[in-house]
């Protein structure tokens, strides 16, 4: 099952690839692939949207779904099909009480403008949770978001290829003496797509935004990315306010929007999930990063020779 | 005085260490520890701990050991807090003088005071609270820290508390009633507060 471009991106835990947690000592660990330095001089962020959706349509066949949230990030997925000609079934999960009414409604005019039939699951996230229905795919899973379990609890009863998007996410690292970025891929969230794939066998891909090492390369290379990791007193912590504003740069026609979840009707809840879901999941006491940091990224995407002045 | 930061070349030479009757003054042959009655699985069980725990560079997981003639003779290994500055002293292990543990902990203080951690848990069996303090502690450190126990577990009962419950308990039940200890440095000793906050 490929997750990435002949899965490049893996992580481990206990060095067991794409596993999960089984004590609270071991490592986690991010690696990517390389870059073909050749191509990479001919290509750009935006070709490489379309290369994956060329490559994941090969893959996962026209039974594929994208899970259509209304944010940016699916937006440029579905767009990115659309770009090569591509059709895909386009799936939103609209929950009971109207709470992600808002991202319901520019999912609908976002599908009409495309002129795409929005397939619409009516969902009541809350019974999802009092039912113990959350806690026990959590515990199987190691999952302990929500808003993941909602879309992987979906994609069991729809039994179908589907793509969630997945940005690229970067997160300030901080220790007593000094700042670090890195790339950040959660254990207990983004890893586990792979273990909800591998588990029930059904294709899935939830790092569309470091499909290809390529496109990891461009987005590193872009002027914000560039100011959010090497100025220290930029007070910014995450990449995720300055996301929206590099994709629309970056993909034309991307419909502006604020950054939300999804969840902003459900703030206390989401809290009270993240963490009581967390209890079905073995403690993590040793400190290895959710991810990797930037220079390890680049050494492995660039290879040794990799002269980080040039970039 | 030879106390280094032990390490997986010090594998076998822990190893006897392990080789003892005793965990926390109580036999190991205990049914609590083994419900086989065997002492030498438990002694190989926390061996194994500590190794693959203390000893494979993990950034939150530390042993100090006192070293003669190529073999540890007294350890202590902790662990970092994520969550506080504080740390936890989960293991001690000796062959019999306490001179040498005292110096084991107080290389164990200083490597966390100097990374600002100046309070750490401790546990012992209740009868055994005076002992620990009396026998491996300096003087001068003895001075420095005060205490306060923080809570009791009853005999063979889970410790409700996730950190200490992982890392002081280890998820054993101890078969008599054990105390949770905080220790912490004087405020008179806190001169320059450690910086909790960074960019």
């Amino acid at each position: 099952m490929n997750f990435t471009q002949n899965n490049h991106l893996t992580y481990t835990i206990g060095d067991r690839l794409f596993g999960h947690r089984e004590t609270p000592y071991e490592k986690y660990k991010v690696n990517v692939g390389k870059i073909d330095h050749d191509y990479y001089k001919t290509s750009n962020w935006l070709e490489q949207q379309y290369r994956t959706a060329d490559i994941v349509f090969k893959e996962f066949g026209k039974d594929l779904i994208v899970f259509f949230s209304g944010g940016t990030d699916s937006e440029i997925v579905l767009k990115a099909f659309h770009q090569i000609g591509v059709k895909p079934r386009a799936v939103f999960i609209k929950f009971k009480n109207d709470y992600n009414i808002e991202d319901f409604k520019i999912a609908v005019s976002i599908a009409e403008e495309m002129a795409i039939n929005l397939e619409v699951i009516e969902f009541d996230v809350k019974e999802f949770y009092r039912s113990g229905e959350a806690a026990e795919f959590a515990k199987t899973l190691q999952c302990r978001q929500i808003a993941y379990l909602t879309v992987y609890y979906n994609i069991l009863k729809l039994q179908s290829p589907a793509v969630m998007g997945g940005e690229m996410l970067l997160r300030r690292h901080v220790t007593s003496t000094d700042s670090k970025w890195y790339y950040c891929i959660r254990e207990n969230e983004d890893a586990s797509a792979m273990r909800f794939s591998l588990k029930y066998k059904i294709p899935l891909v939830n790092e569309w935004f470091s499909y290809t090492p390529e496109m990891i390369g461009y987005y590193l290379e872009d002027p914000t990315i560039q100011w959010l990791i090497s100025d220290r007193y930029n007070y910014k912590l995450g990449s995720v306010t300055s996301k929206n504003e590099i994709l629309e740069r970056l993909f034309p026609n991307i419909t502006p929007k604020i950054k939300t979840t999804g969840y902003e009707h459900l703030l206390g809840f989401n809290g009270e999930t993240y963490r009581e879901l967390y209890l079905t999941h073995p403690r993590r006491l040793e400190s290895s990063l959710d991810g990797i940091f930037i220079d390890d990224l680049k050494f492995q995407l660039y290879g040794p020779d990799y002269d980080s002045s040039k970039t | 005085m030879t106390v280094v930061k032990l390490d997986s070349s010090h594998k076998d030479a822990v190893k006897e260490l392990f080789q003892t009757k005793k965990y926390m003054g109580i036999d190991v042959a205990d049914s609590s520890f083994n419900p086989n009655g065997d002492g030498d699985e438990f002694n190989e069980v926390l061996y194994n701990i500590f190794c693959s725990n203390y000893l494979s560079d993990l950034n939150n997981f530390h042993a100090y050991g006192y070293l003669e003639d190529g073999k540890v003779k007294a350890l202590i290994s902790f662990y970092e807090s994520n969550e506080e500055p504080s740390w936890f002293y989960t293991i001690y292990r000796s062959s019999g003088n306490n001179n040498m543990l005292r110096d084991v902990l107080d290389e164990v203080i200083k490597h966390n005071e100097e990374r600002g951690r100046l309070k750490f848990y401790t546990l012992t069996t209740s009868k055994h609270t005076k002992l620990l303090r009396r026998f491996h502690w300096s003087k001068y450190n003895n001075e420095r820290y005060g205490y306060f126990d923080e809570f009791l577990v009853p005999a063979k009962n889970k410790c409700l508390y996730i950190n200490p419950w992982e890392l002081l308990f280890k998820r054993f039940l101890i078969p008599e009633d054990s105390i949770v200890r905080c220790n912490f440095l004087k405020q008179e000793y806190r001169i320059t507060l450690p910086i909790g906050g960074n960019l």
